[in-house]
């Protein structure tokens, strides 16, 4: 009951549907999709880890926050919103929509699968998180992201 | 093996061509007693990012970043710069296509002088300027785990320069200002795990050779080594891996571990761009050597940031 409590805050914490309320303009709103997913893998990779006890709920929320970004991730790339100064998007996303799409729709697969492999126990889902989940953001970060210099 | 390490370290830097006699000399007396060490030549190949370039791009686009086979040498990817298109070489044990008739000197003298079995120079954007501070019997591993792994045909373009580059001769003049010459020493004050460190940034790793500002002709500005610059492939830029504030200050040890294993920061943000290759070939080195990379780029120097600033062009 407490972790179905824990697992509450946290989905509310990192409630997706609150962001697109918030509308800035999709550059803002495709970086704050972003900072739900890290926010989600912040729960997750510790408790992957063994740093943290693992909570299959609170686990399990995390998962399903990261897969309902992409379906309104992809939304967010209109013509033109490259130019943005503060966009961290490359270029190619444009060139290659198409597989970029693909990668939106791994990371909904990855989510699903490390979210199904939450039920398998700690090791399960360890190797989810890292074999499937991380491996996806990667997977799309070497080719659409372009790092810009941090604020210091 | 050793014999070669030990006639390098006892001449300290002579005349290549000295040092390479002598070395083949001790080879032949050596080689039949000593064979190469394939899981040393593993560890070079992973810590040196071979495949990163050498591997032939996933599909037909030739600047794809995902690549369709790490072990398979066949070379064929671009390289975008503000000099022009490179074209990287096949170097898979192919004979004819790739490197599989070179001799032991060839390849030493390809990784430390960057010069051709034809004597023609090669272009910095292969990273001799670092693989120079190998250890002979390191590059010797290395060539024999090449050797291992799949001969592949292959045909790559020209480099596409502009006019000034596309001499290759103007390369001794910019070798005579930037390459040094120097093999990796180690440091006895310093622990044998920054000695390591040390060897695997400095030398195979080439860290430096991104992630540092160059001068316009294209040299590493030395006294900015390791603060980032600007990405010599895009927009983008290559951060500051020095423990500035602008760098990786707030990163600790056990930080860089993780993100050498993981690929993802201590922010749980995911590493992007070319770094993801790098980041899977550091994932293939022992625990021992990513801990020891992350204690010497703890040990670096503080620098500030060399990365352009965000919009400027």
């Amino acid at each position: 009951m407490k972790s179905l409590f824990k697992a509450g805050i946290v989905a509310s914490a990192l409630s997706v549907a609150s962001v697109a309320s918030a509308s800035a303009g999709p550059v803002e709103d495709r970086k704050e999709l972003m900072k739900a997913v890290v926010k989600s893998v912040k729960i997750a990779v510790p408790m992957a880890k063994g740093e943290v006890p693992f909570d299959a709920a609170v686990a399990a929320a995390a998962m399903q926050t990261i897969n309902e970004v992409p379906d309104k991730f992809v939304k967010l790339f209109p013509a033109g919103s490259d130019k943005h100064e503060k966009t961290e998007a490359s270029p190619k996303i444009w060139t290659d929509m198409k597989d970029f799409m693909a990668k939106a729709a791994d990371l909904k697969a990855a989510s699903k699968a490390t979210k199904d492999a939450v039920g398998k126990g700690q090791d399960a889902f360890k190797a989810a998180v890292f074999g499937s989940l991380v491996k996806t953001c990667k997977g799309c970060h070497d080719t659409y992201r372009i790092k810009k210099e941090k604020k210091s | 093996m050793r014999c070669v390490a030990w006639t390098g370290s006892l001449l300290g830097p002579p005349s290549m061509r000295v040092r390479l006699a002598l070395i083949l000399l001790c080879w032949g007396f050596a080689s039949s007693a000593s064979a190469a060490d394939l899981k040393n030549g593993r560890t070079m190949f992973y810590a040196g990012g071979c495949a990163s370039c050498h591997a032939a791009p996933a599909t037909s686009a030739c600047d794809n970043p995902k690549i369709k086979d790490k072990l398979t040498l066949s070379g064929g990817r671009c390289l975008k710069t503000p000099f022009g298109t490179f074209y990287v070489p096949n170097i898979s044990p192919d004979k004819e296509s790739g490197i599989g008739g070179w001799t032991n000197a060839q390849f030493i003298k390809a990784m430390k002088d960057g010069v051709s079995p034809k004597g023609e120079h090669y272009y910095p954007v292969f990273p001799y300027t670092s693989y120079q501070r190998m250890r002979e019997s390191d590059l010797l591993d290395l060539k024999a785990f090449i050797d291992t792994l799949p001969a592949a045909k292959s045909r790559v373009p020209g480099h596409d320069l502009a006019l000034p580059f596309r001499l290759r001769q103007t390369l001794g003049f910019w070798k005579w200002m930037f390459l040094d010459g120097k093999s990796f020493k180690s440091d006895p004050k310093k622990s044998a795990k920054l000695n390591r460190g040390a060897y695997l940034v400095e030398g195979p790793g080439h860290c430096g050779e991104c992630h540092s500002p160059r001068n316009p002709l294209g040299g590493v500005i030395t006294d900015k080594r390791f603060s980032g610059g600007p990405d010599p492939e895009g927009k983008g830029v290559v951060p500051n891996i020095t423990p500035h504030k602008s760098g990786i200050a707030d990163w600790s040890e056990a930080d860089i571990v993780m993100a050498l294993e993981t690929g993802l920061t201590p922010s749980f943000d995911s590493f992007g761009g070319t770094m993801v290759k790098v980041q899977e070939n550091m994932a293939e080195l022992s625990a021992k050597d990513r801990a020891a990379i992350a204690a010497y780029i703890k040990s670096l120097p503080s620098i500030p940031s060399s990365a352009r600033k965000p919009g400027k062009p």
